[in-house]
C-alpha cells in the first residue's frame, strides 16, 4: 500500500536556510547550485529554526531540510566516554555537519538534537586554524564524521576530501572519518594515506534491514571496503554499535562469515566492537519522540547516568563478536569499547 | 482535529459552508464553529494580535490539543505581490522583532513568503517604511505572529501552517466585506483541499494498540503473582513494552511458568527470584 504519509510530505532539502552573513560565502554558493528548485529562507542564527521547541524529529526527519550556518565558539571536543579512543592519547572529535541523512533508529543524534534538519557550517577554514592550533600543543587524533556522515553527503557538500587535503599537508594529525556510506565511486576522492582512516560501520542485514533506514546493504558496504583497500585506503571496520534483537548470535555470525569469505581481515587498520549505550538524558528524548521503537525501548540497564545491555548480555555479545573476529585478526588489531 | 483560526467572519464563511459548521451556542467569547465528524473546529478571533493570541490559548485549553492535532490561520493580508494563496515561512513580529518559522513539511501548490505581523492597519507610510527591503515580496496581517507564540505552548512548529491572502496592497483603503468575501470564495476550492488532505495526514503513529486491556491486566496480576515492589513493577513494564514490541510470545513463556507452578510466588522473595527467571526466558 502506498503510504499517504509521504505523499504529503515534501522532498529532500526542498527548503534551505541560510544564515544571513554566510549568504555570499562560496561554500554556500556552491551547495546552492546542487538544490536550484529549493526554496531559500534567510535567517540570522541557525538555532532560531534547529533549536524551536517542539519539534517533531521523526517528522521532519520525512522531509528534511538544510540550514547552512557559520559555526562560533568551540570547535573541536574532547572525545565522550562513550567513544573509543583506539589508544590516542589527544583524541577530539569536531562537528562542521550536524544530522545525518540516513535514519538509524538508534542513532544518539535522535537523542542529542532537537531537530532532524540538517546543518552545515560552511566556515570550515575556522575548523582547520583551530586544529593547527591544537597541533602546536600536541599530536591530534580528530574524528569529524561523527555527528553527520561526512561520505553519504560528500557529492554535494565535499567535506571529506578538504578534510584528507588539509591532513596531507599537516603532520601529527590523524583522522578518523566514520561512515556508512558505500559509494564506490568515491574511492578514487579519498586519500590513500595511513593518518586518513576511513570507519566503516558494519551490521548484519537484518539489523540493517530492521534498524538503519535507507543505508547501503552489508553486501554493499564489504564491496566498498574491498575497494577503499585495493586503493590503498587505511579502513577501520566498527561493530558498533552492536544491537541485540532475538537471534542476534545466528545474524552476527553469518556476518562475520561473510566478511571473512569477501575480506581480508589482515589488511585492516584495525576492527572495534561495542555494544549499543548511550546518555539517559539522549534515551529519554528517544523513546519520547519514538514510542514504537524496540531499540530505544530496551530494557537497559543505567550505570552513572548511561544506559547499556544488561551485563551478562553486554559480555556475551561483545565476547562472541571479539572471539569471532579473533579467529583471523591478532588481538592487538581488535579494539573493545569496554576495554577503555 | 484541525483548529482553524480565522481574524473575520468573512473570512470563516466558506469553510463553515464547505465542511457544514455548526456554530457553538455554548461559546460566548468567541464565533465558533465546528463539525466533529469532519475533525475541523473554526474560531473567529477578532482582528488584533491580543485578540488572536487570546482565542487560541482559550480553543486550546478548552478542548486539550493533541500531538495529532493541526493549528491553521487562514485570512487576508497586505502583500507586495498580486492575489493568490501564501503560505508563510516566516513570521516576523514589528513589535518586539522576534522571527518564528513554521515547519514547511507538507507539499503544497502555493506560494511561499515572509510575513510581518503589526499592531495597526499598514498605511502608506508604514508600508514604505516596512516594505523597502523586500523587493522578492512579502506581506502584513495583525494576528500570525501572535496565533504561533499562542500556539506554541500546544503545537510543534510541524503542527502550525499559516495561509494568506493578499488583499490590498496596504495603501489605506479600506478593504470591504463583499471583497474579503469574492477573494476567499475564488480561492475556497484550493484553502479546502488543503484542509481536506491535511485531514487525512496522520502525525503520530498510535501505539494504542500495544498496550490493549488484556494485556494491562496481564501485567497487573503478573504484578501480583510476582509480590513486586514499586521499582521491581516499573522493570516488568518495561520488559513487557519491548516484548510486546518485538513480538516475543510472552503468553507462551508465562503459561509453562503457570503450568510448572513457579508462578503465583508464595512471597516477595520467591518473586524477585522468578523475576530474573522470567527476564531470562523472554531473552532467550
Amino acid at each position: 500500500m502506498k503510504n499517504l504519509n509521504n505523499d504529503y510530505l515534501n522532498k529532500f532539502c526542498s527548503h534551505i536556510y541560510i544564515e544571513r552573513a554566510i549568504t555570499a560565502h562560496p561554500r554556500t554558493q556552491k551547495i546552492l547550485a546542487h538544490f536550484p528548485h529549493a526554496t531559500v529562507v534567510t535567517i540570522d542564527h541557525y538555532k532560531d529554526v534547529f533549536c524551536r521547541s517542539r519539534q517533531s524529529y521523526p517528522l521532519q526527519h520525512g522531509s528534511q531540510n538544510l540550514i547552512l550556518a557559520e559555526k562560533k565558539g568551540t570547535l573541536l571536543y574532547e572525545g565522550a566516554p562513550v567513544c573509543q579512543s583506539f589508544g590516542n592519547q589527544y583524541f577530539y572529535y569536531t562537528s562542521c555537519m550536524m544530522n545525518c541523512i540516513y535514519d538509524c533508529e538508534y542513532c544518539y543524534l535522535k537523542g542529542m538534537y532537537p531537530s532532524a534538519n540538517l546543518v552545515i557550517f560552511v566556515n570550515l577554514e575556522d575548523y582547520f586554524h583551530e586544529v593547527e592550533q591544537m597541533l602546536k600543543q600536541h599530536p591530534l587524533y580528530l574524528c569529524v564524521s561523527y555527528d553527520s556522515d561526512l561520505l553519504a553527503l560528500e557529492q554535494t557538500v565535499g567535506y571529506v576530501k578538504e578534510w584528507c587535503d588539509f591532513v596531507q599537508t599537516h603532520e601529527n594529525l590523524k583522522l578518523e572519518i566514520r561512515t556508512k556510506c558505500a559509494s564506490t565511486g568515491m574511492v578514487g576522492q579519498l586519500a590513500q594515506t595511513k593518518d586518513v582512516i576511513l570507519a566503516l560501520t558494519m551490521s548484519p542485514q537484518k539489523v540493517i534491514t530492521s534498524f538503519e533506514h535507507h543505508t547501503p546493504s552489508l553486501d554493499a558496504r564489504i564491496a566498498f571496503t574491498l575497494k577503499l583497500l585495493e586503493a590503498g585506503c587505511a579502513v577501520r571496520l566498527c561493530f558498533d554499535p552492536m544491537i541485540y534483537l532475538p537471534g542476534w548470535e545466528t545474524y552476527y555470525g553469518q556476518m562475520i562469515d561473510q566478511i571473512f569469505m569477501h575480506i581480508d581481515v589482515n589488511k585492516l587498520i584495525d576492527v572495534s566492537v561495542g555494544t549499543f549505550r548511550i546518555s539517559q538524558d539522549y534515551l529519554k528524548k528517544m523513546r519520547k519522540q519514538s514510542p514504537d521503537c524496540a531499540v530505544a525501548w530496551f530494557p537497559f540497564q543505567n550505570e552513572n547516568g548511561y544506559y547499556h545491555y544488561p551485563e551478562s548480555l553486554m559480555e556475551q555479545m561483545e565476547s562472541f563478536l571479539t572471539n569471532r573476529l579473533a579467529e583471523q585478526l591478532p588481538k592487538e588489531k581488535i579494539f573493545r569499547w569496554t576495554d577503555n | 482535529m484541525i483548529y482553524l483560526f480565522t481574524a473575520l467572519y468573512s473570512e470563516a464563511s466558506v469553510f463553515i459552508k464547505h465542511f457544514q459548521l455548526t456554530k457553538n451556542h455554548q461559546i460566548s467569547t468567541f464565533q465558533e464553529f465546528y463539525n466533529e465528524e469532519a475533525g475541523i473546529r473554526l474560531t473567529v478571533t477578532g482582528v488584533g494580535e491580543i485578540a488572536a493570541a487570546s482565542a487560541v490559548s482559550s480553543v486550546c485549553s478548552i478542548y486539550q490539543t493533541t500531538a495529532s492535532d493541526l493549528l491553521v490561520n487562514v485570512g487576508t493580508c497586505a502583500g507586495t505581490s498580486d492575489g493568490g494563496i501564501f503560505l508563510c515561512n516566516k513570521i516576523t513580529e514589528i513589535s518586539t522583532g522576534k522571527t518564528f518559522y513554521p515547519d514547511l513539511l507538507f507539499s503544497h501548490d502555493f506560494q511561499e513568503t515572509e510575513l510581518l505581523t503589526g499592531m495597526r492597519v499598514l498605511d502608506i507610510t508604514l508600508r514604505d517604511q516596512l516594505f523597502a527591503d523586500h523587493l522578492e515580496g512579502i506581506c502584513y496581517d495583525m494576528e500570525a505572529a501572535a496565533i504561533y507564540q499562542a500556539g506554541s505552548y500546544h503545537f510543534g512548529p510541524h503542527q502550525m501552517i499559516f495561509l494568506k491572502l493578499v488583499s490590498d496592497r496596504g495603501n489605506g483603503k479600506e478593504v470591504t466585506r463583499e471583497q474579503i468575501d469574492q477573494l476567499m470564495n475564488m480561492h475556497a476550492k484550493e484553502l479546502c483541499g488543503f484542509l481536506e488532505q491535511m485531514r487525512q495526514f496522520r502525525f503520530s503513529e498510535s501505539r494504542t494498540e500495544l498496550w490493549s486491556v488484556e494485556r494491562e491486566s496481564l501485567y497487573l496480576r503478573l504484578g501480583r503473582d510476582l509480590h513486586c515492589s514499586k521499582v521491581m513493577s516499573d522493570s516488568l513494564r518495561q520488559h513487557l513494552h519491548y516484548c510486546f514490541l518485538v513480538g516475543t510470545d510472552v503468553d507462551a513463556v508465562l503459561l509453562d511458568m503457570y503450568e510448572k507452578g513457579q508462578l503465583p510466588c508464595k512471597d516477595k522473595r520467591e518473586g524477585k527470584q522468578r523475576f530474573e527467571e522470567l527476564k531470562q526466558r523472554l531473552f532467550e
